[in-house]
């Protein structure tokens, strides 16, 4: 077993936590909260940091504009108070106006534009067809329009746009079936690659049992 | 005394299954992964001297999936001669990325500022993203050891995001997504990306697409990287344990699904019965 | 003032940052640099707001002596000498380090490890094939993870490949599908927020 004070450590607020998985404990909701401090501690230290380099640091060398969004920043601490909460809503509105214009620019042409092009790219090949059809198929998952069999008074054409699309939006629901089944067959490799390295502190590091 | 449950026998048993090949490894064979092959050609032909940018989006939760692989491409970078930028845009990837520094110094005897170049944190992911992609030198002045960056040898190279002969990105999250939007859809800089498994249904498409010049899809694909450039490392290391429990979890799937079909039948013949 | 001023900002930075992207003028894209830049300085105070917010919770746990409020003096324990360090000797120094390395990197990461215990929890008593959709799921779930691993490999070379065609194939004609829609999605709920359409944002309790 290793002298390592670090390691000792490590491995003391990985076997508290762990030890949620018989029932909450006290020694868990120690290192459970002695986490969440350090954590938040983290992200005040890296929100600090970043005020200071991309915002103070250029006010002091003049850059007197960068005024604006520090007193937005501070402006989002009015939701401590109550009368003045409505404040906050500036620099909210702020974030959320530009985050908008930002994923607006990016999504047209990479997540439209790119992907209608690359699903309509010339058949070659058995697989490019199935592709493509499939393709079609769960994108009529997502065809609203077409809801319940019309019904009354409606012409063949109606009746029989219905069953392709209905056909189709079938069909997609299988392929979009296929695809939840590939994200859930990738997860468990994930949650694994979790696990591994805990094993790895313990068994290792930690009592030696690992070479 | 706590109830000794079904629920223990076969967390206990996962955890002995993992361990097992640790203690003993069996090194089974690491599939051909197409589109990691396509990350490392690509690399592999940029010229000596091409400035590249990792986004180390590695963080304690993700580590044990994507930290390899962003391990093993630095590696091929220095070993190429090429020089990296190391940016960062969640809290805990700045200590990733410091750590990726040490790990070049070290190993290549990288020197900083000259071969590579650690960014500091920036907020707003997405944003931050697409503002560096934008405007690189309007975000970044001074580097994460607060140096004012036009003091660098290899900052003065960069202008914009074009000079960056390749991007590579090391996530658990949308940032593929990110960096297929703003780094390849406005300015087609040739992106690669390590994802955590769960994500590699998703970015397989974009490398389909084209979006992507190569990809890593989880552990798997860092092992592959590690064998292609000869340095097995802790991917290669950890694919028994993985193999091991993958195969408990589908037997776990097969019995509980037999169970059920079986349990099934015989409530049906009971009630016909 | 309490609901105009917000919309009216909404609506500018978001038209400037797109009329930037579509009209190629170098006058608008430095404007639109600098709203996205002044975005992530206020980005960095949302991150800070979110974590002081937890630290006021917890203080005023303790001072009305609330339900376990002795972990919120573990809270604070640990957040105040970490939040010093962080602050006076700065990220990069070797304390702030050794307490990340040691205490923060290994709880994080096994947080997030234990949802393997789950997920085999789920595998062993939820997942039935109980009708088609559930089998293609199971079935496609099964060859992708005996695609991914040496085992796979080691039993046939036609596991990995049927399995990077299943991926290659059918998943990217179903992740194509949702990428269009959740991008259409994206556009209009973008539009929505710039035009003042959606204004869930402002509910801050005010008037």
């Amino acid at each position: 077993m290793t002298t390592d004070v670090r390691i000792w450590l490590m491995a003391l607020m990985t076997l508290g936590l762990y030890s949620y998985l018989f029932r909450e404990n006290p020694f868990f909701r120690f290192c459970e909260h002695a986490y969440t401090g350090l954590s938040l501690a983290h992200l005040v230290v890296m929100g600090w940091t970043n005020v200071k380099t991309m915002a103070l640091t250029r006010l002091a060398n003049g850059e007197w504009a960068t005024v604006i969004p520090i007193v937005l920043g501070v402006l989002l601490f009015a939701r401590w108070f109550p009368k003045a909460a409505w404040l906050s809503r500036y620099p909210i509105a702020y974030l959320v106006g530009t985050a908008s214009g930002v994923t607006i620019t990016g999504v047209i042409e990479a997540g439209i534009i790119a992907q209608v092009r690359a699903a309509m790219k010339p058949v070659t090949n058995i697989s490019s067809l199935v592709t493509l059809l499939f393709t079609v198929a769960a994108l009529s998952v997502f065809f609203f329009i077409v809801g319940n069999k019309p019904e009354g008074q409606v012409g063949s054409v109606q009746i029989a746009a219905w069953r392709v699309v209905s056909a189709s939006s079938y069909l997609g629901r299988l392929v979009l079936m296929v695809t939840f089944g590939a994200v859930f067959g990738s997860t468990v490799m994930a949650r694994l690659g979790l696990f591994i390295p805990r094993l790895e502190l313990l068994f290792r590091d930690w009592i030696h049992l690992i070479r | 005394m706590y109830k000794f449950t079904q629920q223990w026998l076969i967390w206990g048993l996962l955890s002995i299954v993992v361990l097992l090949p640790l203690v003993k490894p069996i090194g089974l064979p690491v599939g051909y992964a197409a589109e990691t092959e396509a990350a490392f050609k690509f690399i592999d032909n940029l010229p000596k001297g091409s400035i590249t940018m990792m986004v180390c989006e590695v963080a304690p939760s993700n580590a044990g999936e994507i930290w390899p692989a962003a391990i093993a491409i630095a590696r091929h970078h220095l070993e190429k001669g090429h020089k990296v930028v190391i940016s960062t845009f969640i809290p805990d990837g700045i200590m990733y990325s410091l750590e990726l520094g040490k790990l070049l110094e070290k190993e290549y005897g990288a020197k900083y500022g000259e071969d590579y170049i650690v960014l500091p944190y920036v907020a707003g992911r997405e944003t931050a993203l697409a503002a560096v992609a934008d405007n690189i030198r309007g975000v970044y002045k001074e580097d994460q050891f607060k140096q004012d960056l036009n003091n660098l040898p290899l900052w003065t190279r960069i202008q914009s995001i074009k000079d960056f002969a390749v991007v590579s990105c090391y996530t658990s999250s949308d940032d593929t997504w990110w960096l297929v939007r703003h780094i390849w859809g406005k300015y087609q800089v040739p992106c690669i990306s390590s994802t955590v498994s769960v994500a590699t249904p998703d970015s397989l498409t974009y490398y389909k697409n084209g979006q992507l010049v190569g990809m890593l899809g989880g552990v798997r694909g860092a092992a592959y990287y590690e064998q292609r450039l000869g340095k097995p490392g802790m991917a290669t290391k950890s694919m028994d344990a993985q193999s091991a429990g993958h195969i408990y979890l589908l037997v776990l799937m097969l019995i509980g699904n037999v169970s059920y079909w079986y349990s099934r039948r015989s409530q049906g013949r009971r009630s016909e019965g | 003032m309490k609901k105009e001023g917000p919309i009216l900002i909404g609506f500018l930075t978001g038209s400037i940052v797109i009329t930037s992207y579509f009209l190629k003028s170098t006058g608008l894209k430095s404007i639109s640099d600098t709203v996205v830049r002044w975005r992530l300085i206020i980005a960095a105070f949302a991150l800070a707001l979110g974590a002081l917010n937890m630290v006021r919770l917890h203080g005023k746990n303790i001072h009305h002596k609330g339900r376990n409020w002795q972990y919120s003096v573990v809270f604070l324990v640990f957040f105040l000498p970490y939040l010093a360090i962080g602050l006076i000797r700065g990220s990069n120094s070797a304390q702030y380090q050794y307490v990340w390395k040691s205490l923060y990197q290994p709880a994080s990461a096994t947080m997030y490890s234990m949802t393997l215990f789950y997920m085999t929890n789920a595998v062993w008593r939820a997942f039935r094939i109980r009708n088609l959709h559930a089998g293609i799921l199971m079935f496609t779930g099964a060859a992708v993870m005996l695609g991914q691993i040496g085992i796979g490999t080691a039993i046939s070379p036609l596991i990995p490949r049927f399995s990077s065609w299943l991926l290659d194939t059918v998943n990217t004609a179903g992740i194509r599908a949702i990428t269009i829609g959740g991008s259409l999605g994206i556009v209009s709920l973008g539009l929505r927020v710039i035009l003042g359409l959606e204004r869930s944002y402002m509910s801050d309790g005010g008037n």
